[in-house]
């Protein structure tokens, strides 16, 4: 027996953290990379002749999406179909609306799993009787323990869960589970979605996340891909593959001598594969290259040299202890404390009137915002308080 | 820092003049213009550079042509210092330290120093007032103070607050949380614009959708389309075949063919061939019976006797007749004698009364005479009365007179008719006369009998004549007669001879005829032996039957000929159908359905070729992947925007957070302070003062709530006194410098004044408090300096 298991899909997931300056080349890269690495997922199926494949939610990015996108989804399945290849799908936070919204016609091998729990059957042409048992969101939060609500392994010779949730308790949003309340269920192999690193909570019986099929921001770094499963002595083994189209990936430049020498080690990284990268520099560096940096001046000269496969999405001071440049006769006590005082009075949203925009307001509410935040804050006042001295 | 004595060289009307200062409360009292705002404005020029004349504000130029400027004797924590500034244009500034008479090098940065945070402003703002001053308080903000505050409190702040402003600035450059026109503004909207293009263009993925269902709809239709119309064209293809094959059908429909049983021709051959002897020996028969019939053997004698009776018959009736001859002819004699006797004819014989008148003659001529004369007798002789009876008689007369002439007349007549006879010859031959009639009617009579009787002996006669071929001859029927005999002899002779001959003839015949109809029944019988094989009663019937039978035979041949060319399918299909009109009928009306149908079909393919453009548009001109990833990028971007005005207006709140920790909160100090003052000098009538976002508001002990407005001017002088006081005090551990009030509680009652004067000397203790006044009374207080 033989089958995929790819959480969180996401097609037509935009990348996020990237801008206007993307060379177009690229950027049909981009557009096209969750599609390709869908389309590369089933040419791997149809080669590797897998009896089944499991897409444990977000196959979707939204519950929006176009006709070309749908008629992807539509063409690969009628592909599988052709090749008697079952295809298992259940529907995630991402993409919950998708089973209530109308798609092209999927031919009858594709299978989606109700609202409630339940239990698929299949018989492979070995004769193995194999259960699937699934749920697909209602809404975009699932705050109960779905988990509880399947049944122990029944009278199946595999019986395989696809799950779309998170570690947690009871009230969390995404489906929470424990290991151990999916190790009570006797199942043979448990395809996880939702969280997009690949993980393996349990490995045998196999929980884990695949991971997400293709990188979406520069968070999501490394090979990315889906598990192709098989058995050995009737336990379940996942194999990682790679389908990623683009990798993104990240590294600390810990010495440079100019910004010439930073091009030559950025242009050092290049790889057969396309990846975007975020260079964060722990090198101690002089006021003017800091500048440079900070004003996107670097960045700027780094992209105009890059080769075609490869991006600098992000070029960084690494967080520098700017606050120690600060030295004047204010104490640096009432800085670090002003500081502290400035975030913790959540005082962000003073400034974001209603029109702003949810995702920003969201965005500088939470750490990652705030550390942003902190970090161009500190600079701009070394930056001031240098011109101050000066 | 505490001024211990003011050395004017010249300054507005003060040339060449010192003042020494007593520490604490030094109150110096002048009427107007006694030169005490001068005072004031020296100490301010000395510590922060003279005024300058942009602005056409006072700049003190000295009245009687003394060196511009002048020192002041500091107390500073370096010792005493003096300051010295000259010029106003060309200003120099000196300072020179006391204890051992040393120039500081840099005079003005180490006075910045001194002085710092202070600046000219903050000084005013804090150190220095007078009455016009205390009418600002309605315009006071607690920024203001804050930033006073900061700006004392954090040395060096004063480039911090630059840069908060600059910052903040530029952040307000970026965006308005109630704008549009701002870049980020915009941003958003863009943002906002795309956001909302990528929802309707989701929105066309259910058109998409749709579409695509009603595509895979209308493929369906045109799959069931065409197959209506392969089905319609084959039958269409069929119903011309039948078309063709029709006539044919019809044309062997129209054979009927019965069941009729075979015929086989020889045994009707045999059948018509025992018919034709059959035949033959029939008209034998039939010619022997002919034959026989005409064999008439002759009369027998008995015939002949018959004639030869009826012959003596005529002989005696011919014997009558010749007597009856006889007799009319002697009668014929008498009467021809009688006919010449007169001129005419025989006349009629004479009645009797004839006879009489031709006898008597004028018997009545006289008898009437003898009657007339007796009644002219009578008349004349008798009575009258018999005159009655003479009439009569005389009528009687009349009449008999004309009889009489009557007579005559009538006897005339006869001789005429008798003549030439006379009367007597009349009467004489009258016998005769009767005679002649009677003689008449017998011949009449016996030429009645005679003929009767030659037509008897005739008619007698006539049959055996004519047969025997002999002439009647009516003047001699008795010859006749004879010849007759004669002639009846004869033939019974030679009708005996032929007779014989007959009977002869006859039996030959009857033999033959007996031989030929023992070999026909024979004949009859075999034939029947084939009708009866043939249900058939005679050969015509046999013979329809074979020609029944053959034309069936025929039939069958054509029959199977034509169907041989239809087959059975087309034949079950064929029978159907009553004409070739209903079949081509059906042809046009399935024609008519094809076209119809094709024309759906083409309209159904242009339907299809449509939503198939549309759809293959949808997905290739799909931009909902770049839109999105346009979309997010602009996120990004927004983000970094966002984050670019986040971290200037949260630089300048962590900036304004530093600079306030640094000033060690000094505000909240302040306002307690100030809380403290008020409250003393309102005799306690209010207790709390608070800061709103515009104006400044206090409240009273009974919790009454007045903004500063609606303060009397007293008591909005008295809380400005007391934010005043307040400052310098809070900042009295950075840097203490003399507060400077001109002349400033006229609006006081005595109560407050009281208290206020009560206050500036408790502070006094502590801090150097110059005081100017017009008062005249200054009894309380030490050392007034008066001008």
């Amino acid at each position: 027996m033989k089958f995929i298991h790819a959480g969180d899909v996401h097609l037509g997931n935009p990348f996020s953290g990237l801008d206007k300056q993307l060379p177009n080349k690229l950027k049909k890269v981009v557009q096209s990379a969750t599609i390709h690495s869908f389309e590369q997922l089933v040419d791997d199926a149809l080669t590797n002749e897998v009896d089944f494949i499991l897409f444990p939610g977000d196959l979707y990015n939204s519950a929006d999406n176009s006709p070309f996108i749908q008629e992807v989804v539509s063409q690969q399945f009628e592909r599988l179909s052709k090749a008697n290849i079952d295809v298992f799908l259940s529907f995630g936070n991402h993409d919950f609306e998708a089973n209530t919204r109308h798609h092209l016609p999927w031919p009858n091998t594709v299978h989606v799993f109700d609202q409630k729990v339940e239990i698929k059957y299949l018989t492979l042409a070995s004769g193995e009787k194999i259960a699937l048992t699934g749920f697909s969101y209602q809404t975009q939060r699932q705050t109960t323990k779905i988990i509880d609500e399947f049944p122990v392994k029944g009278d199946v010779d595999y019986q395989m869960g696809l799950y779309h949730g998170s570690l947690g308790v009871d009230g969390d949003p995404y489906a929470p589970f424990s290991v151990s309340n999916m190790l009570e269920k006797n199942y043979d192999y448990w395809a996880l979605g939702h969280i997009h690193v690949r993980q393996t909570l349990n490995e045998q019986p196999f929980i884990g996340y695949s991971g997400v099929l293709q990188g979406l921001n520069r968070k999501e770094t490394n090979e990315k891909g889906y598990y192709l499963v098989h058995d050995e002595n009737k336990c379940l083994v996942p194999v990682f593959k790679s389908v990623a189209t683009i990798i993104w990936d990240s590294v600390n430049i810990s010495t440079m001598i100019d910004e010439e020498d930073l091009i030559d080690q950025i242009n050092n990284l290049q790889n057969e594969k396309t990846i975007f990268w975020s260079i964060t520099i722990t090198a101690s560096l002089n006021s003017t290259m800091i500048e440079r940096i900070n004003s996107g001046v670097t960045l700027d000269k780094i992209r105009a040299q890059l080769p075609t496969n490869m991006w600098v999405v992000r070029l960084s001071i690494s967080d520098a202890k700017h606050l120690a440049l600060i030295s004047d006769n204010i104490d640096q006590q009432y800085w670090i404390q002003g500081l502290e005082q400035v975030f913790e009075e959540s005082s962000v949203m003073d400034y974001l009137s209603n029109q702003v925009p949810v995702f920003i307001r969201e965005y500088f509410m939470n750490d990652d915002g705030k550390a942003e935040l902190r970090n161009s804050m500190e600079q701009l006042i070394a930056e001031r308080r240098q011109n101050h001295e000066d | 820092m505490r001024i211990k004595r003011l050395e004017i060289s010249g300054f507005g009307r003060w040339s060449q003049q010192n003042f020494d200062l007593i520490d604490g409360m030094q109150v110096i009292a002048g009427q107007n213009e006694s030169g005490k705002t001068t005072l004031r404005a020296f100490i301010v020029g000395v510590l922060f550079g003279f005024p300058t004349k942009k602005g056409g504000v006072n700049v003190y130029d000295p009245k009687d042509g003394s060196q511009y400027g002048g020192s002041l004797i500091l107390e500073t924590d370096e010792g005493d210092v003096r300051i010295t500034r000259l010029d106003r244009t060309k200003t120099t500034l000196n300072i020179t330290r006391l204890v051992n008479q040393t120039e500081i090098n840099d005079p003005e940065k180490w006075l910045k120093k001194k002085l710092s945070p202070l600046t000219r402003e903050s000084f005013d703002d804090i150190f220095n007032f007078n009455q016009e001053d205390l009418s600002h308080i309605s315009q006071i903000k607690s920024e203001d103070f804050q930033k006073l505050l900061l700006n004392i409190g954090a040395v060096g702040s004063t480039g911090w607050l630059d840069v908060m402003a600059d910052l903040d600035k530029s952040a307000d450059k970026l965006f308005a949380p109630r704008g549009n026109k701002r870049p980020l503004n915009m941003a958003i909207k863009d943002y906002e614009n795309n956001a909302l293009q990528i929802q309707q263009n989701s929105e066309a993925l259910s058109d998409f959708i749709s579409t695509e269902k009603k595509l895979t709809d209308l493929e369906t239709k045109q799959q069931e389309q065409q197959n209506k119309i392969l089905t319609i064209n084959q039958a269409l293809q069929e119903r011309n075949k039948l078309i063709q094959q029709y006539q044919l059908f019809e044309s062997a429909k129209k054979i009927t063919i019965q069941d009729i049983q075979t015929v086989n021709e020889t045994e009707v051959v045999k059948a018509q061939r025992l018919q034709i002897e059959i035949d033959a020996l029939s008209n034998s028969i039939n010619r022997h019976n002919a034959t026989l019939q005409n064999i008439k053997l002759p009369e027998q004698l008995t015939d002949s006797k018959k004639e030869q009776l009826l012959l003596s018959q005529a002989q005696v009736r011919q014997r009558i007749l010749s007597e009856n001859q006889t007799k009319k002819n002697e009668l014929l004699q008498q009467t021809k004698q009688l006919e010449e006797r007169f001129t005419a004819h025989v006349p009629e014989p004479l009645t009797d009364k004839e006879l009489q008148e031709l006898a008597t003659s004028n018997f009545y001529f006289y008898v009437s005479v003898i009657a007339v004369i007796l009644v002219i007798l009578s008349t004349f002789v008798l009575h009258l009365s018999m005159l009655w009876i003479g009439i009569i008689i005389l009528v009687g007369c009349g009449g008999l007179y004309y009889k009489s002439q009557q007579q005559n007349k009538s006897k005339q007549a006869i001789k005429e008719r008798y003549s030439p006879l006379d009367v007597v010859t009349i009467k004489a031959i009258q016998p005769q006369i009767n005679l002649y009639e009677q003689h008449l009617s017998e011949i009449e009579k016996l030429d009645s009998d005679i003929i009767q009787q030659q037509d008897d002996v005739v008619n007698l006669i006539k049959p055996i004549a004519v047969r025997l071929d002999v002439e009647v001859l009516c003047d001699s029927l008795d010859l006749t007669i004879v010849q007759l005999i004669t002639a009846l002899q004869q033939q019974n002779l030679s009708t005996d001879n032929k007779r014989n001959l007959l009977v002869q003839q006859q039996n030959q015949i009857v033999v033959e005829t007996q031989q030929e109809k023992e070999k026909l029944n024979s004949k009859i019988e075999e034939q029947n032996i084939v009708f009866k094989t043939y249900h058939v009663n005679d050969l015509n019937e046999l013979e329809d039957l074979l020609s029944q039978f053959k034309k069936n035979l025929q039939f069958k041949q054509r029959y199977q000929d034509i169907m041989q060319q239809i087959d059975e399918e087309t034949r079950q299909k064929l029978v159907r159908y009553e004409s070739e009109e209903q079949l081509v009928a059906q042809q046009e009306q399935q024609k008519h359905e094809l076209a119809i149908l094709q024309e759906h079909a083409f309209k159904l393919q242009n339907e299809i070729a449509n939503y198939k453009a549309q759809q293959e548009q949808r997905t290739s001109n799909d931009q909902f992947m770049t839109m999105q990833q346009n979309l997010a990028n602009q996120k990004t971007e927004l983000t970094q925007q966002f984050s670019d005005y986040l971290t200037l207006k949260l630089t300048v709140r962590w900036i304004n957070k530093a600079l306030q920790n640094a000033s060690q909160n000094r505000f909240p100090k302040m306002q307690e302070l100030a809380t403290k003052y008020f409250k003393y000098l309102t005799n306690e009538r209010y207790d709390k003062i608070q800061f709103s976002k515009n104006s400044l508001q206090v409240i009273t002990i009974d919790s009454q709530k007045f903004d500063v407005t609606e303060l009397s001017t007293g008591t909005q002088e008295q809380l400005y006194v007391a934010f005043r006081l307040a400052l310098s005090q809070v900042i009295k551990d950075i840097i203490s410098m003399p507060l400077l009030v001109d002349d400033g509680f006229v609006n006081f009652d005595d109560n407050r004044k009281k208290n206020v004067m009560h206050l500036l000397h408790d502070l006094a203790q502590e801090q150097q408090i110059i005081y100017w006044t017009a008062a005249r009374d200054n009894d309380q207080f030490k050392n007034v300096i008066k001008l």
